[in-house]
């Protein structure tokens, strides 16, 4: 009875998921234009990926792009979350603000900092310009616009690692924190040996689920820049995508898609095992 | 907690999280302030208050996305997939947060790890599959393609709060005569209503919001999303900033009212199975 | 070490008021017991002194500083949490010397204090573990030894005992008395356990709804009691409080019930006839004498050392403790006679003792 309760899950889940995953390595070892019939190739399309000058490229982006969102955004999200814990009243206001870029869509963000920050001609960049700043617009040059697309979907994503930790730091016994002040922790102390190991499980599982969505990342490149110029801010997705549906080399893009996914498997392999770890 | 902070340090805290603020909301100012402009005006200065205000903008915005279509389709599409989400999902949920059977250890891992497998790892196969079919276009197919991959994240987040129903009542209602699905429908689901809630508004977002699926699957005028169609204009009307910056209002506004109104949700939702204890 | 004064203190939280004009003078090296029902702000006063909550009228002196508008860290008091508030992530050792680590004492320095305070409470052995390997009563031993090792101004207990196993805290509560004896560091101590209050209390506070009723030296309270709360709640089983009126029509005042029974009352010159008020009987000052007054024995509660008797006598509850095994039944009839000397009279109207 319970079975057929999770039946439709189930169905779905391997319909759309699983199914096409497993057909996605068996055409990594094909080559195949989408329409007609695939040829067996075996690993000639890694081959090509490794001889592949944007393969590279795209692969060391994405670990920028990871050490960025490793850095930045869980720096802040404390900061700003043990700074909440703090003042108390009026956090609940302050998490609604800092969430409003992450429940605006990607394209919209995107699009409103290429039109009224980093836009030569209307943006502040053209404004501070005017006012002798040597400034540019970021996505126009192959040296900036991998950060360029970084700072936007940086903007989009700190406040969701403040409320996370903050709702972590909630968790945190009272007791502890105030014991810490009536022995004397000034702030950097309560972070070092309270705050930050009361949530340390939080801050790993959002350190590897970073490191996965480092990878995964699409959206903000592809609308902002398409992965140019020359290919200097491409991401393995954006690679993958224009492989498949613009170049229609389907093949090439599942090998694409089969290294994004062993970087999910590596990550999620060390946090299985930090877990188990923990557990003795 | 009600404590005896200097204040100096309550000050130097509000003035940090005010810039943070700041920094949060002023793309979002610039959008709203510049939606009513004219190309002119923002191009003297992206900051200065509007003449006149050009509400041309938005009547542009609208007609050139054809947003009057184009919404009604993301409208469809966040009511179909939030339906399946929910109807299938909260069975599965109660299945996981009550039932001790080892194979369901296995269905809890297969559902964690589908949720980290990256988008493109199943999307070409799935597209020229969808495309033999002749499923292209088409909103239901693309709704089944959401549910399966919010499916698990969705799941999660219902079990906790089936697994907030005390169990007593379960087993007491089972001692009193009801079946397996009796035991969901009458005793569970009028007490989980909230999670459900919050998923519903989780999901619906994520669904309006997103791109990826939509610009590959939802190609003609009579299929597209509002954020679709909202890319292709934007890539049309290059220079337009003022009816742009409209059509992005218009686009994030029912989200945006949505979650003012129900802010409290959607944080439980967003931290929800985030936060390990 | 240091005196504290409480001096005036109010705390409001919006237009609640959880404490109202409190004053206490803690004397230098005294053992300070604050006690009442929950929600009574014994909690919320030793937090105050601790500067975890702010003060909203009146002043607080540890020493001879004003300390309203010191933050916690400058007020050098240690404070014992009811959970322990020891750290999972440190060790036995760091979390008792935390308070050396945030100051960056030297190293040896620090092994040497913490050793000192680990020998005192017997956790030598125990110095690498981490708190969740250890029990109830070790835990509570690491935050004692935190607490010490700081030879602060002042000792705060909250409640500290309050997570122990009954056995556990008969013994821990006598470790702590003679931690106490050896330091003589003044401490303040809140519980809601009237029994660890008599037993470890130099002076005990006794708190209800944010005022103090009484403040005295445990037999002090118990033998006189200021009003009918603080006699009701100091003691076990508690002091039985009979609503009668004053009858001084014969020859000695006697209290009278509605039923129309009479109890004996002291001599005392402010009794009037007629008069509402509260006849408070120890049920340890009541004796079986078989020319007493009539009761029905409701059920018997045989604790070993002592039984107690719970009679119905004039349409009210009265307990008797008595200490000889006794042959009776539930429904059987028993005559009893009250000391007279130990009786203590209340106004019905005000609670305070006449």
């Amino acid at each position: 009875m319970y079975r057929l309760f999770i039946l439709p899950t189930m169905i779905i889940n391997i319909a759309v998921i699983s199914i096409p995953a497993i057909l996605t390595i068996i055409l990594a070892f094909y080559r195949w234009d989408g329409i007609s019939d695939p040829v067996f190739i075996g690993l000639e399309n890694f081959e090509r990926l490794w001889n592949d000058r944007i393969f590279w490229k795209a692969l060391r982006n994405n670990l920028i792009w990871t050490a960025l969102f490793l850095t930045f955004p869980i720096i802040i999200g404390l900061v700003v979350a043990s700074l909440l814990l703090t003042v108390r009243r009026g956090s609940t206001f302050f998490q609604i603000i800092y969430l409003f870029p992450l429940v605006i869509s990607a394209v919209i963000s995107a699009r409103v900092w290429q039109g009224m920050i980093y836009n030569p001609q209307s943006g502040i960049v053209a404004l501070l310009e005017r006012y002798g700043l040597d400034l540019y617009d970021p996505l126009s040059r192959t040296a900036t616009a991998l950060y360029g697309v970084a700072v936007v979907d940086l903007w989009h994503w700190w406040g969701f690692m403040a409320v996370i930790f903050f709702a972590a730091l909630r968790q945190v016994p009272q007791e502890q924190i105030e014991a810490a002040r009536l022995e004397g922790a000034t702030y950097f102390q309560m972070m070092r040996w309270v705050l930050i190991p009361g949530i340390m499980p939080t801050i790993t599982l959002m350190m590897i689920m970073t490191v996965i969505w480092s990878f995964l990342v699409f959206d903000f490149v592809y609308v902002m820049t398409q992965g140019g110029p020359a290919s200097s801010s491409e991401v393995l997705s954006t690679m993958a995508y224009r492989r498949a549906f613009y170049e229609l080399k389907v093949g090439n893009a599942a090998a694409i898609a089969i290294v994004i996914s062993l970087f999910g498997l590596v990550a999620t392999f060390f946090y299985l095992r930090l877990q188990r770890g923990e557990g003795e | 907690m009600n404590m005896l902070e200097s204040r100096n340090t309550v000050i130097l805290s509000y003035f940090i999280l005010g810039f943070a603020a700041f920094t949060a909301l002023f793309p979002l100012a610039l959008m709203l302030l510049n939606s009513l402009k004219t190309v002119p005006e923002i191009i003297a200065s992206p900051l200065a208050p509007p003449e006149q205000l050009v509400w041309e903008n938005y009547a542009n915005a609208w007609k050139h996305s054809k947003f009057s279509r184009t919404f009604m389709n993301s409208a469809v599409l966040v009511f179909l997939t939030t339906a399946l989400v929910l109807s299938t999902g909260s069975l599965t949920a109660y299945v996981l947060a009550r039932k001790k059977i080892k194979t369901w250890a296995l269905v809890t891992a297969y559902l964690l790890a589908t949720t980290t497998a990256p988008i493109q790892l199943f999307l070409f196969p799935l597209y020229f599959g969808f495309a033999h079919l002749g499923l292209i276009n088409n909103i239901f197919a693309v709704s089944v393609v959401y549910c399966a991959i919010y499916s698990p994240f969705s799941i999660m987040l219902l079990r906790t709060y089936f697994l907030a129903v005390p169990k007593e009542l379960e087993e007491a209602a089972l001692v009193d005569g009801a079946t397996p699905w009796q035991v969901f429908s009458k005793v569970y689901l009028p007490l989980v209503w909230p999670g459900m809630l919050t998923v519903a508004l989780i999901i619906g977002m994520y669904t309006w919001n997103e791109f990826l699926i939509a610009t590959t699957f939802l190609q003609n005028q009579e299929s597209r999303t509002a954020i679709v169609s909202y890319f292709l204009l934007s890539g049309q009307y290059e220079t337009n900033w003022g009816e742009l910056m409209a059509g992005a209002v218009l686009v994030v506004m029912p989200i945006i009212i949505l979650f003012i109104f129900l802010q409290k949700k959607f944080i439980d939702g967003i931290t929800g199975g985030s936060v390990k204890g | 070490m240091a005196r504290v004064e409480i001096e005036n203190i109010d705390k409001n939280y919006g237009a609640v008021k959880i404490l109202k004009d409190i004053s206490i003078s803690v004397k230098d090296g005294e053992f300070l017991v604050l006690v009442g029902p929950s929600g009574c702000g014994k909690s919320t006063l030793l937090r105050m002194i601790a500067g975890l909550e702010n003060i909203s009228a009146g002043e607080i002196y540890i020493g001879d500083r004003v300390v309203n508008n010191l933050p916690p860290k400058e007020r050098d008091v240690s404070m014992v949490f009811q959970n322990y508030a020891l750290y999972p992530h440190l060790t036995v050792a760091e979390n008792i010397g935390f308070s050396l680590i945030l100051a960056g004492t030297p190293k040896a320095e620090k092994e040497r204090l913490v050793h000192d305070a680990a020998d005192v409470l017997g956790l030598s052995d125990l110095l690498e573990r981490k708190p969740k390997n250890l029990s109830g009563g070790q835990r509570q031993r690491v935050a004692m030894g935190r607490a010490i090792i700081r030879r602060p101004k002042a000792f705060l207990f909250d409640e500290p005992l309050s997570n122990l196993d009954a056995k556990l805290r008969v013994a821990m509560r006598a470790e702590i008395k003679s931690l106490h004896e050896r330091f003589k560091t003044t401490a303040i101590y809140v519980t809601h356990d009237q029994v660890e209050a008599m037993t470890m209390a130099d002076r005990i506070v006794v708190m209800n709804e944010g005022r103090i009723e009484q403040i005295g030296h445990p037999l002090e309270l118990y033998d006189k009691p200021v009003n009918a709360f603080v006699a009701g709640f100091i003691g076990t089983p508690s002091m039985n409080l009979l609503e009668a009126k004053v009858d001084l029509s014969g020859k000695y005042p006697m209290a009278l019930f509605e039923t129309g029974e009479k109890l004996p009352l002291p001599v005392k010159a402010n009794l009037k006839d007629g008069n509402d008020i509260i006849y408070g009987l120890r049920p340890e000052y009541c004796k079986i004498s078989k020319t007493g007054h009539m009761s029905k024995v409701e059920a018997i509660e045989p604790m070993g050392s002592e039984t107690h008797l719970i009679l119905r006598f004039a349409a009210q509850r009265v307990v008797m403790a008595i200490h000889d095994r006794l042959n009776v039944s539930p429904g059987e009839n028993l005559t009893f006679e009250p000391n007279v000397e130990k009786v203590v009279i209340f106004d019905k109207k005000s609670g305070h003792a006449l």
